[in-house]
């Protein structure tokens, strides 16, 4: 019996693999990129990639991990050769139409832009500890980087944020 | 502890606008549009050897087992062109050993032949 029958056998097929983690593999790509289009052809890409490689896992849970990984891997891989980074420049974020206490939309999507201006190591390690809800060490094994570096990044990407939000006069509630 | 529940409520801010999104309602109708003509691609590749058209490009790798679908077109021509010339040439060896038995017998009779004429000649004189 080959992995593909076992992965098969206990229910964990290709169709439900793409369903339970479709939106975890777009996000990644998405809030990293902010461009739809481009995270949908990583998202496809990544899928793809899975249906070529069903062979190799082993269950739901590597194929949780491996999906992460792929989805993390690819959506550096397209930052850089479209060279995209910094999509949106610091200058560009609109100022908050009401200063003071926004309505939440509205810190939700400066906090996605102002992310979306952090280099590219730090940029993702934040979407997956706050997308994904991954601890320090978890990050780091998916990025194979250590755990201190995982850490400090998190520390100087939240004072960061909070920096630029401050300037902008904006305060989260 | 202010500043502990300002970083709190300032990591649920960021949770909140991190949330996953789906994409768009026909992507899983994609991927599995694609998979699908990927893997019938890949099925069209493993067609028997003399079914494959002549066409240029890469040639998909053979499911013939081992060395028939490992061996380059030119080789099994070059074999079978050298089979039929060492054909040929047996054969044309066997159809001289054939003539030479045939002229051996010839000159067998011959010599008999003339063996007996000569027996005649030495009874008539005396």
């Amino acid at each position: 019996m080959t992995e593909l029958e076992s992965v098969v056998q206990t229910g964990d097929d290709f169709a439900a693999l793409m369903r339970e983690h479709r939106a975890m593999v777009f996000s990644v790509a998405y809030h990293f990129l902010r461009d739809r289009d481009t995270a949908e052809e990583i998202a496809q890409d990544v899928f793809l990639s899975l249906h070529r490689n069903l062979g190799a896992i082993q269950s739901a849970a590597h194929a949780g991990f491996w999906l992460r990984k792929v989805a993390v891997q690819r959506s550096i891989d397209a930052s850089r050769k479209r060279m995209r980074r910094p999509q949106v420049a610091l200058e560009d974020v609109a100022e908050p139409v009401a200063r003071g206490v926004p309505a939440d939309p509205m810190l939700g999507e400066m906090l996605r832009r102002l992310i979306a201006t952090l280099p590219e190591t730090p940029r993702m390690v934040v979407i997956l500890r706050y997308q994904e809800d991954l601890d320090p060490s978890e990050i780091a094994n998916l990025m194979a980087i250590p755990v201190g570096t995982v850490k400090s990044h998190l520390q100087r990407s939240l004072a960061l944020l909070r920096e630029k939000l401050a300037r902008r006069g904006v305060r989260e509630e | 502890m202010d500043w502990l529940e300002d970083e709190l409520k300032f990591e649920d801010e960021l949770r909140k606008a991190l949330q996953r999104q789906e994409p768009s309602p026909d992507f899983e109708a994609r991927v599995t549009s694609t998979v699908r003509s990927k893997v019938t691609a890949a099925a069209g590749q493993r067609r028997p050897v003399f079914s494959r058209p002549l066409a240029p490009g890469p040639r998909p790798l053979s499911p013939v087992p081992w060395p028939l679908g490992l061996m380059p077109r030119w080789l099994a021509t070059a074999a079978a062109v050298l089979v039929i010339t060492s054909a040929g040439a047996g054969y044309r060896y066997h159809r001289g050993h054939v003539a030479k038995e045939q002229v051996m017998f010839a000159m067998r009779l011959a010599g008999s032949q003339l063996n007996r004429i000569q027996m005649q000649m030495k009874a008539v004189r005396p």
